[in-house]
Order: structure tokens, then C-alpha cells, then sequence
């Protein structure tokens, strides 16, 4: 009776753990060389691409790249780091565009542009889908 | 010869291979200092009563309201934007003083640290929609709380500073401007509705937005001090105040605006009005929408006639918003207005006869109007 349930509660502990690492492998966030900062938090990096700060909490100068709207790597950052679904940040993006406020993080339609964007651009800060390959720019820690 | 040719046909190719990489570096540099945007509402609307806002008992399909924004960066902190806006009400008389294509934005933004400054013609920071009044994806309604927002005070020309903190949990956007703006608005008659278009100027004011811990939940006030032009014809100078409420969350909103308008000489507003808002957000496709609203304005008469506040505006909506995309959004609305200002005259007063010489107001008129409209933004 106690085996099954033993059985049946590993098993779930086991699904957790693998989906924690799938959920945790979604995105990589990546920085140029250049930058100093090495961990941020997600309510700094958060605000960075909102454009509600364009500075690291280091004082160095930040410029969000994003991927285009239909990345799974777009869908789980905007959950994770965002806090809002990909819909919702676009119409946070529409009333900034259309209240003449600013206009949204340049956007790139693969990983590999993102990683070529990032190297190029000092300060530039984006991420890219779990499995990319990230040579010649920065992982960040996200805390 | 034939080696010079294939020299020559060398050193093309040699050098279109160059520049290749560099025109492609270039474009997507343009690509990045590039942006273009656009918001369109296109409706058909019909009433069952006097026209209001251009919506007749005859039905209007012409009824639509199309942005257009370009922007270029010049350098990280320095840009210029113009929005382009057309209009179309039906057969409201408005349209005579609205062209079919105008710059409604055309500013230059400085940016430094926390502060932006915009010169030229800016978005006035008024209220919480009156900058994205005309973009469909981002109101419930066909438009945004009449009785507060009307039809003046869309932009200014002039310089409009504002600046962003954060202090703990706490958001505050400040902003402070100067210049002048276009007034329009509809002069109701006994015989015939007229439309009224002047220029305000010397104008000065502020704005602030405070952002609650509370995420959705914020907070504004507006003062603004104007003179109308001529002055030889208005020698006093107006001030017009807005606060606002607004609490937009997961599921739900409710909001309020309040908008009144003094001259100085005065010692009664001209012109008070409110609106409120509630609405349901089943899922981020359907929602449904409630609005009431409420305007008064102050008339005066020849003495010994005195004063009368009208009533001139009530009216209770309710919208259906289904969005399939976050950049679409259909709508269908319902609206009853009642009061004494349409597109055609309709009893208001009633002059007295003998003493003691008050004015009484005719019954409201009454018009329902249903509008279905579609609206996209890119």
C-alpha cells in the first residue's frame, strides 16, 4: 500500500525536478563582453527592458535587445523576468509608443542574431534559447 | 585585353563583396535608429435619436480614426517624432475643422538621465488617455471619456519637460509644459449647432502621475492656466484641472476622471465633468466595459436673467471587447446620451415670461447609438 505511494511520490518529485531544469534551460541571458556586471537581479533587468531604467544597477549603460514575438525564448522571459505574458507586454509597448513615451528594445529573429547584436553593441544586454551557443558575449546571472 | 577585363571584373567583385557587409551593417543601423508605427479604428455606427458625434438615425459607415508614427533615433538620447492623425465622425459638423491629414505630434526628444524634454508639437501629458486617445487597441470604447477629454487639449506646441522616480515601491512622473494648443468644440443654437475652433496660448502647467506599490493602482492631477486668443475678445485667462483614478489589475479595472474649466474673473466653473469606468477581463481576449458620465456647463444670460448650470451631457455605455491578438481588437458598443448638446439644435431653454425671470430647461433630449468598430496597431 506505502510502496505505490512511496513510487508514485518520487516520480513526482522527479517530474518537478525535470521541469525545473527544463524551465531553468528556457533562456540564457547574455551581455556584452564589456559589461561589468556578471548577476542581476529580475526586477533591475526587468526594468532595463521596459526601458523604465537604461542603466545596469553598476551605473553602466544598457541596451535591451529582444527576440521577435513568437520565440519560446520571448514567451518564457516575458513570464519569468517580466512577469507578464508576450501580449501584455505589447500593449504596455503600445501605450508607451502611442503616448509618444518610447518605443521597444530593438528585436532580432534568432538566437544567433542576438548573439551577434550583443557582441557588436557595448552595453547591449538579451537573451537567447537554452541550447545556444553564447561565445563571445557574457552570461548573466539572474537572481 | 582580356586581362584587363578580368581585372577590372575582379576588382568589381572584389569590392561589391565589400560593401556588401557594410550597406548590410548599414541598413540594419537604419533598421535600429528606424521606427514605424500605426493604429487604425474603422466603425459603422447608427442612432436612434437626434445625430450625436456624426452618428445619425440614417447610420454612418464612415467612421474611423488612423495614426500614423515615424521615428528616428539621432543619437542614444536624441530623437524626432512625428504622428500623423485622420479623422472621420460621420457627418458630425466637427469635420469642418478637422483637416483629413494632420501633424498631430512633431517633436524633438532630449533625453538626460531621469529628464526628457520634447520640443515642437507633444503629446500633452493629460490624464491617462489623452495621449493614446485615438488608438483603438488600447481603449474599450470607441472614445475616451467625452465628457473629460472633448475635443481640445490634444497636444501642445511648445516644450513639455518631464521626469521619472522611483522612491521605494513608489512611481512618480512629473511633467511640466508651455506653449499653446487648438480648442474645438460644439456651439449648440436654437437653430443651428456650430462648430467653435480657437487658439489657446501662454499657456502653462504641470502634471503628475504617482504609481501605487500596489501594481495597477495609480493616481493624477493636472493644472493648467491658458489664455484663449484674441484677447481683445477673451481678456481672461482660463484654468482648466483634471484628477484621476485608475486601478487596472489581472481580471478587472475601475477608474475616474474628473475635468473642470474656470475663468479667472470667475467665481463659478464654466465647464465640470466626469466619467467613470469599469470593466471585466474574462481572459486576455474578452472583456466587457461600463461607462457613466456626466458634464455640466454654465450659461449666462443678459441680465436680469441669471446663470443656469445645464446639464448638458449624461450618458451610461456598455462595450464588448474581443481581442484575438494583443494588436487586434473588435468592439462592439452600446451607448445612451441624453442632455442638450447634438450635432442638431434640440430644445434647451425655456425663457421666461414674467418675473422673476429664470430660464428653465426644456425635457433631455435622448439618442441610443450602437457602434461595431475594429481596431489594429502595429
Amino acid at each position: 500500500m506505502t510502496r505505490p505511494l512511496i513510487r508514485g511520490a518520487l516520480a513526482a518529485v522527479a517530474i518537478a525536478l525535470l521541469s525545473t531544469r527544463a524551465s531553468a534551460q528556457e533562456f540564457k541571458v547574455v551581455a556584452n563582453p564589456g559589461v561589468a556586471t556578471s548577476e542581476i537581479g529580475a526586477a533591475d533587468l526587468a526594468r532595463i527592458f521596459l526601458k523604465q531604467s537604461n542603466k545596469y544597477p553598476d551605473g553602466g549603460n544598457a541596451t535591451p535587445v529582444d527576440q521577435g514575438k513568437g520565440s519560446p525564448a520571448r514567451a518564457a522571459f516575458s513570464q519569468k523576468v517580466l512577469g507578464k505574458s508576450v501580449g501584455a507586454v505589447d500593449t504596455y509597448w503600445q501605450q508607451q509608443i502611442f503616448s509618444g513615451k518610447d518605443v521597444p528594445p530593438a528585436t532580432k529573429s534568432s538566437d544567433d542574431d542576438i548573439i551577434a547584436f550583443v557582441k557588436a553593441t557595448p552595453g547591449a544586454i538579451g537573451y537567447v534559447s537554452g541550447g545556444a551557443a553564447t561565445a563571445g558575449v557574457k552570461l548573466i546571472g539572474v537572481k | 585585353m582580356h586581362a584587363r577585363i578580368r581585372t577590372i571584373v575582379v576588382a568589381v567583385v572584389a569590392a561589391a563583396s565589400a560593401a556588401t557587409p557594410l550597406c548590410r551593417v548599414q541598413a540594419q543601423d537604419l533598421g535600429d535608429r528606424l521606427s514605424f508605427h500605426g493604429s487604425l479604428i474603422a466603425g459603422m455606427a447608427k442612432s436612434d435619436g437626434p445625430q450625436y458625434f456624426g452618428i445619425s438615425s440614417d447610420g454612418t459607415s464612415a467612421y474611423r480614426a488612423v495614426a500614423l508614427q515615424f521615428g528616428y533615433k539621432l543619437a542614444d538620447n536624441d530623437r524626432v517624432v512625428v504622428q500623423l492623425l485622420h479623422r472621420q465622425l460621420g457627418d458630425s459638423p466637427l469635420q469642418a475643422v478637422e483637416p483629413p491629414m494632420a501633424p498631430i505630434w512633431a517633436f524633438y526628444e532630449h533625453r538626460e538621465g531621469d529628464w526628457s524634454f520634447k520640443l515642437g508639437r507633444n503629446p500633452l501629458p493629460r490624464g491617462l488617455f489623452n495621449e493614446t486617445r485615438f488608438i483603438g487597441t488600447l481603449l474599450p470604447f470607441y472614445r475616451v471619456g467625452k465628457d473629460v477629454y472633448g475635443e481640445t487639449l490634444e497636444n501642445i506646441d511648445g516644450i513639455v519637460a518631464s521626469h521619472r522616480s522611483t522612491v521605494g515601491s513608489w512611481g512618480i512622473d512629473a511633467n511640466l509644459f508651455t506653449g499653446g494648443f487648438d480648442i474645438k468644440a460644439l456651439l449648440p443654437g436654437a437653430a443651428a449647432v456650430q462648430t467653435y475652433k480657437v487658439r489657446a496660448d501662454q499657456s502653462i502647467g504641470t502634471s503628475v502621475i504617482v504609481r501605487t506599490p500596489i501594481e495597477g493602482l495609480r493616481f493624477g492631477g493636472y493644472a493648467h492656466d491658458y489664455q484663449t486668443l484674441p484677447k481683445a475678445t477673451s481678456p481672461n485667462r482660463t484654468r482648466t484641472y483634471m484628477w484621476s483614478a485608475d486601478g487596472d489589475f489581472e481580471h478587472a479595472w475601475a477608474r475616474a476622471e474628473y475635468s473642470s474649466f474656470r475663468q479667472h474673473s470667475a467665481d463659478a466653473d464654466a465647464y465640470h465633468g466626469w466619467y467613470g469606468q469599469t470593466g471585466i477581463k474574462f481572459n486576455e481576449k474578452f472583456q466587457v466595459a461600463f461607462e457613466h458620465g456626466d458634464a455640466t456647463t454654465l450659461v449666462a444670460f443678459p441680465a436680469p436673467i441669471p446663470a443656469v448650470d445645464l446639464p448638458f451631457s449624461n450618458y451610461n455605455g456598455v462595450a464588448f471587447n474581443y481581442s484575438p491578438t494583443s494588436n487586434v481588437r473588435y468592439k462592439i458598443e452600446w451607448n445612451h446620451q441624453e442632455g442638450y448638446v447634438f450635432d442638431v439644435p434640440v430644445p434647451s431653454f425655456i425663457p421666461p415670461t414674467k418675473p422673476p425671470f429664470v430660464m428653465s430647461l426644456a425635457p433631455k433630449s435622448q439618442s441610443n447609438y450602437v457602434i461595431a468598430s475594429v481596431a489594429v496597431s502595429f
